[in-house]
């Protein structure tokens, strides 16, 4: 697996307002029980992915893109002779018009037995979270989210919102 | 209960008893005079044997009564020494349906579940009864001479050619040497390892590549050493997904007895070419088409004994199915002496559904006329299944032919029989394609269905391409071919840049009969690529058959033909029309002609040119404004003038039935003429009114447009 590349930006980007909650939660003490997840960067959401589902992280390669695809297509990708499909729900999330990061970074989930990737403009820090620690997701996220969203952890000053892989492809196919 | 919680012993018991059944099945319908019925009764004997003793252990219990009824009637029949008539053979293969049907359930659920074969437990106890009443004597009276003929009404002789020897003579130490030698592999496992080897072919490319740039004695020996080893390794391993076509062709003899004696017929198949071996998944996506062909030939092909035998036939019909290598494919042929296909009645039938069009049928010819049959909506109508009882569903045979990338012919000889020759790719793992270039963009297009290629000048473009309408066409051996622009199709440009550009690419590719031409940047080379599938959203575009991996690491988008056709909606009307606007022109002497059977008024001829379709509407649709009838034609009320009155004055149109109506190519369409029945094409002297003579009969020419101007002035006037 790749080094998870410790994101520099993230620190500190301007989170939307609306993200902001102003009590500071207690970090749990019982980190037996927690799971690993992987944040990255859509637009300026971080959101994580449990890594039970992430099998590799990868600089972006040139895709080959698929005319007439559905416009969550980024394209195609040839992982060591396996062909992924790479989604991009940046279209169907974010504000029309915001451009990739400089050093996009694509994602490699497995669902069931099938693979997928996501693209996303940052790759961030590997996060602890027990399970006490998955909120409920607040009303105040955006609904495009709010679909793909199990669950909001906070940390520090921090919320990432924990996606689901499966979620995340079926939003794909379905674009 | 899934297959994998099965137990590993159950599983085994599973396999080995579907193979035994299949087998003691091809024992009993392959009663050649060669094999006694002594050895095949006792091979059946001790398929039940096995089954029950397996049951005993498993604790199946109606399976268990079912083996031990079967093994019962066996021993009675092995003992009297009885010979196997039809009805005994039906009933021996139903009692191995039975069996099936048990194992199935076990395969499902675990367990044998309800008892539901009562019915033939009784009907096996009753015929053992009989024939240990002595029954004996009168069977073997009726029996006695040795003929394939005495057999029964219905025979179907297989004769297995090659390893297949009757495993009734001595099944034991062939079987052991099987077993010594081979082992079972798991599907999956092999299709993980031809993707690997696809993987190592792509490393072996690249290595070869950079071995281009760096010379080095060293790496060069490796990379030589990895070239042959990767060749070879290859090789093998498709070997391995290789599967004799006896497997598919020994479930083919039941099903033609079965469909021969639920008809009444008599059909012999035989069988040869068994040991032909083709890819496992070809082979799997092979078995509809040909379970469909053979059903074709048995239900529409071959004729009932008393016709066969009024025309000069021998009583049985025969069935001849054959398989064998030719250079990289598999052909299978699969030939019947029965009714055969007239190509003018599939001609006229395509006519008359529409399919199309009487431009594009005139410059056809018999063989073009006969893959009408192909069309996809040929079989919809039931008037063309009663009326001819051909092609059901033949577009779904070549639809699923050209999935594993082989092609279907079809040879048909009225009187004679039909034969249908299948040439299939030994494998669809690694496939030749083109590599194209379009916008910028790297696609690849399989080499089957590519006709030739083409490079336009800017001079001759014009000569070549013509705009009708928005469509582009080009000209090619005096017709028309749509041009399809990739990068356009695909939304990467636009053709306000084919007009700017000095020179033009065409990949002219076949679909079915038609073919059509896709403008690219240009064509790179072509290249051995390894399929891989696409996600399945990815693939309900439509326009992808797959994708590759090429040679630098790259991915690139496999194009497919029937997709994109079906995406820039090609048809066969786009094409005819297209000939039309031309066909003007070029005429001088000769015309080609709809042949119009008008009964008492005689034979008349319509120029090809004159008429844009043929429709059969409803004769109850006719309406009446004042005196004038009309009918409601693509949603304008039009005038119907009867043919015979552009003739011979005022006549009255059919009240009711089915009446056809050419629609004129000229004008506004506010007339169209009402005919009987179009019965032939025929190519005539000039255009003008007047008679000719065709095929000994008398023909009487009529333009439509002369006719029609002539008459409108005359009831205008």
């Amino acid at each position: 697996m790749a080094e998870s590349e410790h994101l520099q930006q993230s620190e500190h980007l301007q989170q939307p307002e609306h993200l902001q909650q102003p009590e500071h939660l207690q970090q749990s003490e019982h980190l037996q029980q927690s799971e690993q997840y992987c944040s990255f960067l859509i637009g300026a959401y971080r959101c994580a992915v449990s890594m039970h589902h992430i099998t590799e992280v990868l600089a972006q390669e040139r895709l080959t893109p698929v005319p007439l695809a559905p416009h969550s297509v980024a394209g195609l990708l040839n992982l060591r002779g396996q062909i992924l499909t790479v989604l991009d729900l940046r279209a169907s999330l974010l504000p029309p018009g915001l451009p990739l990061s400089e050093e996009p970074m694509v994602l490699v989930l497995e669902r069931g037995s099938q693979s997928f990737a996501l693209l996303v403009d940052a790759i961030g820090d590997v996060l602890r979270a027990a399970d006490e620690e998955l909120l409920p997701t607040p009303e105040t996220i955006p609904a495009c989210f709010r679909g793909l969203t199990t669950a909001v952890i906070q940390q520090g000053e921090l919320i990432t919102l924990v996606l689901d892989a499966e979620r995340i492809a079926q939003a794909g196919a379905a674009a | 209960m899934s297959r994998d919680d099965l137990g590993e012993e159950l599983r085994e018991f599973l396999i080995e008893a579907y193979e035994n059944l299949d087998r003691t099945e091809q024992d009993l319908l392959g009663l050649d005079p060669s094999a006694t019925h002594a050895e095949v009764v006792a091979a059946t004997f001790r398929t039940l044997h096995s089954i029950k003793g397996a049951c005993g252990f498993f604790d199946f219990a109606h399976l268990a009564e079912l083996a031990h009824e079967g093994e019962s009637l066996l021993g009675v029949l092995r003992d009297a020494d009885h010979r196997l008539d039809d009805t005994m053979v039906q009933l021996l293969l139903d009692l191995l349906d039975g069996l099936r049907r048990y194992l199935a359930n076990i395969e499902t659920s675990g367990d044998d579940g309800e008892d539901t074969e009562a019915e033939l437990c009784a009907g096996l106890r009753v015929a053992r009864q009989e024939v240990e009443a002595g029954d004996v004597e009168r069977n073997m009276a009726q029996f006695t001479v040795p003929s394939e003929v005495q057999l029964a009404p219905n025979i179907v002789v297989f004769t297995p050619t090659g390893e297949a020897a009757p495993p009734a003579k001595d099944p034991s130490p062939v079987h052991a040497n099987l077993l010594d030698q081979a082992i079972r592999v798991d599907v999956g496992a092999l299709d993980r390892l031809v993707n690997l080897v696809g993987e190592l072919v792509l490393i072996r490319n690249r290595t070869l590549q950079i071995n281009g740039v760096i010379e080095d004695a060293e790496l060069g020996a490796l990379a030589r050493r990895l070239n042959l080893i990767t060749t070879q390794l290859q090789e093998q391993i498709m070997q391995t997904r290789m599967q004799p076509m006896e497997s598919l062709l020994a479930k083919l003899p039941r099903l033609v007895r079965d469909l021969a004696r639920s008809l009444g017929k008599q059909v012999a198949l035989t069988v040869t070419g068994g040991e032909t071996e083709l890819d496992r998944g070809i082979l799997e996506a092979l078995r509809d088409p040909l379970v469909h062909l053979l059903r074709n030939a048995v239900d529409h092909g071959i004729e009932f004994s008393d016709v066969r035998v009024g025309v000069g036939k021998g009583p049985v019909g025969h069935l001849e199915i054959v398989a064998r290598h030719e250079g990289g494919s598999v052909i299978v042929t699969i030939a019947d002496d029965g009714a055969g296909i007239d190509p003018s009645t599939i001609a006229d039938r395509a006519l008359r559904l529409g399919l199309v069009s009487p431009q594009t049928l005139s410059s056809m010819s018999a063989r073009d006329r006969l893959d009408l049959i192909f069309l996809p909506g040929f079989s919809t109508s039931e008037e063309v299944t009663s009326v001819s009882g051909r092609g059901v569903g033949m577009d779904v045979v070549r639809t699923n032919v050209e999935q594993v990338s082989g092609t279907i012919e079809i040879n048909s000889q009225a009187g004679k029989g039909t034969t249908i020759v299948l040439r299939i790719p030994l494998t669809l793992a690694i496939i030749p394609s083109l590599m194209l270039l379009v916008a910028g963009q790297r696609f690849a297009l399989p080499q089957l269905g590519v006709v030739e290629l083409l490079r336009l000048e800017r001079e001759s473009m014009a000569d070549e391409l013509a705009f009708i309408g928005e469509s582009l066409f080009l000209r090619r051996n005096a017709q028309l071919l749509p041009v399809v622009d990739l990068a356009q199709l695909l939304g990467l440009g636009s053709t306000e840049a084919l007009a700017q550009l000095q020179l033009v690419t065409i990949v002219v590719v076949q679909l079915g009969g038609r073919q059509f031409g896709l403008i690219v940047d240009r064509v790179v080379d072509t290249q051995e690529i390894v399929v891989k599938p696409l996600d399945s959203f990815i693939a309900a575009i439509g326009i992808y058959a797959g994708a590759t991996i090429l040679g630098d690491g790259e991915v690139a988008m496999i194009l497919d033909v029937a997709g994109i056709a079906s995406r820039a909606t090609l048809s066969l009307d786009d094409i005819a029309v297209s000939e039309l606007g031309d066909a003007h022109e070029d005429i001088v002497d000769e015309e080609i002609a709809l042949l119009i059977d008008e009964g008492e008024a005689g034979l008349v001829a319509v120029p090809v040119f004159e008429v844009e379709r043929i429709e059969e509407v409803d004769a109850c649709t006719i309406e009446y404004l004042g005196t004038v009838p009309v009918i409601q034609y693509r949603g304008v009320v039009v005038e119907v003038v009867a043919i015979t009155s552009l003739l011979q004055g005022d006549t009255d149109l059919p009240k009711s039935g089915a009446l056809r109506i050419l629609v004129p190519s000229f004008g506004n369409v506010d007339r169209v003429v009402a005919i009987r029945e179009v019965v032939d094409i025929a190519t005539i002297g000039g255009t003008e009114s007047g008679s000719t003579i065709v095929g000994g009969r008398i023909v009487r020419i009529i333009s439509l447009a002369e006719a029609l101007m002539t008459r409108s002035g005359a009831s205008r006037g």
